[in-house]
């Protein structure tokens, strides 16, 4: 499988954390704002088939955001909110998040930002109160039909000592 | 609690996930399992009762020997949830990337600043 347009890496290194990461080639200043300027983050964060009639940010510690994504098909609205609680430009943004149709989904984000020879590592680390909380944000994907390999299936089960491992593997 | 939450709440523990990987290579017996864990063969047992009421383990009947061997299904069902989350969370990189593309002309940076 052709893995070079698929970069991003998925490891779950404890019971409470999902951890996304993936290179840009971008500065961490310029990966900062996507992430934290409306106009921006309009930008990449809805899917083409989504809209997003809310994008608040107010970027400062205890600062509030809410951003909610709206499916137009079937009219259903994710509102998504929370508040920041860590805003170190351009290297680190810490916010809770919940789910606000999904009582008892409040986590917090960690996302890092980087730079090494011109590229930027950005990684989310999702941290949840308790396994189920975590379990669920995992498992509130998509019944996306997807190909698997016991490959995967050992990356997850190892999880903890294979993230880098998990990595090299074409 | 549904099948997915019991094999996650089955996967949790990092000797059940030992176990599992020894089933991996093969099937074997409880004694066998319970060797390099320095675990009782009781311990062993309630780790195995999880794993096999989360379909992850099942044991043979033959009352002699009575191998548990590794059942892939429960399993293939977590890696589909993980490699949705991932393809989420790719589909939406990949718009961020096309994004920085844009506002940022001619984004090659094979020189250092």
């Amino acid at each position: 499988m052709e893995r070079r347009n698929d970069p991003t890496r998925l490891s779950l290194p404890s019971d409470l954390e999902i951890v996304v990461t993936r290179d840009f080639d971008a500065s961490p200043a310029a990966l900062f704002q996507a992430w934290t300027e409306p106009a921006r983050v309009r930008r990449w964060v809805p899917c083409p088939t989504m809209t997003m009639p809310v994008c608040e940010i107010d970027l400062r510690e205890g600062g509030p955001w809410r951003w909610v994504l709206r499916d137009p098909a079937t009219g259903v609205d994710h509102p998504l909110s929370g508040h920041y609680t860590d805003v170190a430009r351009p290297d680190r943004l810490v916010f809770t998040r919940r789910h606000e149709s999904f009582p008892g989904s409040d986590h917090v984000v960690t996302v890092s930002f980087v730079e090494r020879g011109g590229v930027t590592t950005v990684s989310q680390v999702f941290l949840h109160p308790s396994k189920q909380s975590r379990d669920g944000h995992l498992a509130s994907g998509m019944e996306v039909g997807l190909e698997e390999t016991w490959l995967r299936l050992a990356d997850l089960v190892g999880a903890s000592a294979s993230a880098s491992a998990a990595r090299a593997n074409p | 609690m549904d099948n997915l939450s019991l094999t996650f709440a089955a996967l949790a523990d990092p000797t059940r996930r030992a176990i599992l990987a020894r089933l991996a290579r093969g099937e074997t017996t409880v004694t066998e399992l319970a060797r390099p864990f320095d675990l009782r063969l009781p311990t062993v047992s309630k780790h195995l009762k999880v794993l096999q009421r989360a379909g992850l383990v099942t044991q043979s009947r033959d009352a002699q020997w009575r191998p548990c061997r590794l059942e892939a299904k429960p399993l293939e069902e977590v890696a589909r949830w993980a490699e949705a989350f991932r393809a989420h969370w790719e589909d939406q990189f990949q718009r961020l990337d096309a994004y920085l593309d844009e506002v940022t002309p001619r984004r090659k940076r094979g020189k250092k600043k």
